[in-house]
């Protein structure tokens, strides 16, 4: 019973924030919109006995990722911009109309297929200790190939959004090359 | 307990949703964070898909999702940065805008 | 106490939560209080003055003064800020600092109850989270300044504290390596061996760097670009007044004790001292009170060091703090990663 009272909680609070992310008229709501949301996320996945990934959520996305938006955000002039173009509202309604049809689709094809046979929930949940084994085991079963190609491209990330911020740094601006 | 279909209803809604905002807006970071709405839609469909696999020992789930997160990590970091030197060779981050190849 | 004994489990659970709870956050806004008039006495102390000392005994009723003056002063809101955030970043800056503090062992335990309110498995990586959530508080109170020296301070402290969090977050993988867990509680078992198993004697690399980024974390001096009071007239909290700033003020202070606290239970054994026993469970109510007033103790001495520095050094330029934070800081503390990986691998 609170399981389920949690989870509504969380869904519509998720879902207002989604909603005030899409109807926003400001970059800076929308981030702010964006923050609830993962905020709501990370709450989700405590609900489904996920505590490691709901902590590297915390971490990443709302430590790393949304703060590096507003970053640049706020290096962006348009800040103090109070709206922001919209598309033209013909295209508006379309845009809304596609999404409406794809969420049917995806809810309709989802609810029709039977996930019958796991329909009951596994409460053991993978301590940080077996998470951490499987991710550098080179056996089968282990993702050591795919966490060091993850590695690589953490690095040309690095390098490549530094190469790229500080492509025209004679214009005098180049400081900001960080990532 | 909610059943897994509400958690897949959940993110059907919130992926929907990131697409509008992806599509809608013509601000390059605006469309940025379309895409991690649609992202985090997808991780909770990994998620909850783990919550209910049949084979309680099975991480597949949980990987995916770290993984993906560090994706999304490099992902926010290049699209900021090209945003950014976007911004300062057309003084504009809406997309409709910058359409010359020749700078 | 006999009723309290044939509660259910889960009442009681419930109940010596909430009692951890309230107890835990007056204590640290108490501290708060006394760490201010704290460090405006060593501040005199080492400017050779005389610092607060008029109101109550030794000036001890200061704090009381200040906040009664904050109270009833105008709560001014100037015309120009933008009203929903200016009101949302005071609140949210205490907030991390309140969160912290829940996964703190603060004492072994007092009678049957462990003095810690969660004692989550993945406690480290939490407290890097709330860590990270410090930084919106300011970014929030920049923002909605509206004007150019809040601002200006926003942008800064958003830059430096991504920075020097992964520099933070580097310096403290070595103890996960040494104690081979996240949750602080098997830290602090882990320290409990005498004097040198502390990981500060460990891991002096990761300690001295984790002190170093607490500062910067903190928005202390010589970190405090974000608020450098002759550049940026006060930085991110210039436009707000009475109540408002109190938020800010205290909250800086609380931070510091949440860091210090952090610190202890990380590097300095938490509530444990190596002689008398006292790295033990208490086996009754004296001996854990007793270590409760350890743990304080040493978060004291912390908390001094932090205001000492802040008298004694001078502010770093910005592109110093950047240069240090990239160039030096997460190149030590990758190179210190890879030694005590190596050293580990040759013992096994």
């Amino acid at each position: 019973m609170p399981f389920k009272f949690f989870f509504y909680l969380i869904a519509l609070f998720v879902l207002y924030s989604a909603y005030f992310v899409v109807t926003a008229r400001n970059l800076f709501r929308s981030a702010m919109g964006l923050l609830a949301v993962l905020i709501g996320i990370a709450g989700m996945y405590l609900l489904l006995n996920a505590q490691f990934l709901s902590a590297v959520q915390v971490v990443v996305y709302i430590g790393g990722i949304v703060v590096l938006m507003v970053f640049a955000i706020l290096l962006i002039a348009d800040v103090t911009q109070k709206v922001f173009e919209q598309s033209p509202r013909w295209r508006q309604g379309l845009i809304g109309a596609a999404s409406l049809l794809w969420f049917s689709l995806l809810a309709g094809s989802m609810l029709s297929y039977r996930f019958g046979a796991a329909a009951a929930a596994v409460d053991k949940s993978g301590s940080i200790r077996e998470i951490g084994r499987a991710l550098l085991s080179p056996a089968a079963g282990g993702y050591a190939l795919p966490f060091e190609v993850i590695s690589l491209l953490l690095i040309a990330a690095l390098v490549g959004a530094v190469t790229v911020a500080r492509a025209d740094a004679d214009n005098g601006e180049g400081k900001e090359g960080k990532a | 307990m909610p059943a897994l279909n509400h958690y897949l209803v959940l993110a059907a809604i919130l992926f929907s949703l990131g697409l509008t905002a992806a599509l809608t807006r013509r601000n390059a970071i605006m469309v940025l964070i379309g895409i991690e709405l649609m992202l985090n839609a997808a991780n909770l469909n990994f998620i909850a898909f783990w919550r209910f696999r049949p084979n309680p020992d099975e991480m597949v789930g949980i990987m995916f999702v770290l993984f993906s997160i560090a994706i999304a990590a490099a992902e926010a970091a290049i699209g900021l940065a090209l945003i950014i030197s976007l911004y300062r060779h057309y003084r504009t981050t809406d997309l409709d805008q910058v359409d010359a190849l020749k700078g | 106490m006999t009723w309290l004994n044939q509660l259910d489990p889960t009442w009681q659970f419930l109940l010596f939560s909430a009692l951890k709870v309230g107890v835990a956050v007056v204590a640290l806004l108490t501290l708060v209080a006394y760490t201010v008039i704290l460090e405006r006495r060593l501040a005199a102390c080492i400017q050779d003055r005389i610092g607060p000392n008029r109101v109550g005994p030794l000036g001890l009723l200061q704090p009381l003064a200040d906040g009664v003056k904050s109270f009833l002063k105008e709560d001014f809101v100037p015309g120009h800020v933008r009203k929903i955030y200016f009101w949302l970043a005071p609140a949210l800056i205490m907030i991390p600092a309140l969160l912290t503090l829940a996964v703190i062992p603060f004492g072994s335990r007092l009678g049957s109850q462990p003095l810690v309110i969660a004692d989550l498995n993945v406690g480290i990586l939490y407290t890097f989270g709330i860590v990270s959530l410090g930084v919106y508080g300011i970014v929030l109170a920049g923002y909605a300044a509206n004007s150019k020296y809040p601002f200006l301070g926003g942008i800064r402290s958003t830059a430096q504290m991504i920075s020097y969090e992964i520099a933070m977050g580097l310096a403290v993988i070595p103890v996960f390596m040494l104690a081979g867990d996240l949750n602080l509680s098997r830290i602090i078992d882990y320290q409990s061996h005498g004097l040198f198993s502390w990981l500060a004697f460990k891991l002096p690399v990761s300690f001295v760097l984790f002190g170093i980024t607490a500062f910067a974390e903190t928005n202390r001096t010589p970190f405090d670009m974000p608020e450098a009071e002759n550049e940026l007239a006060g930085g991110y909290n210039v436009e707000y007044g009475s109540m408002k700033f109190a938020m800010f003020f205290m909250a800086e202070y609380a931070n510091m004790i949440a860091v210090s606290a952090m610190i202890v239970t990380l590097f300095l054994g938490g509530w444990t001292l190596p002689w008398f026993g006292l790295d033990r469970p208490a086996a009754n109510l004296w001996v854990g009170l007793l270590q409760v007033g350890i743990f304080l103790g040493k978060v004291a001495a912390w908390v001094s060091f932090m205001i000492w520095t802040r008298w004694m050094l001078p502010r770093f330029r910005y592109d110093q703090l950047m240069k240090l934070g990239w160039e030096r800081l997460i190149p030590v503390a990758l190179a210190n990663i890879v030694g005590i990986a190596v050293w580990l691998w040759m013992k096994s």
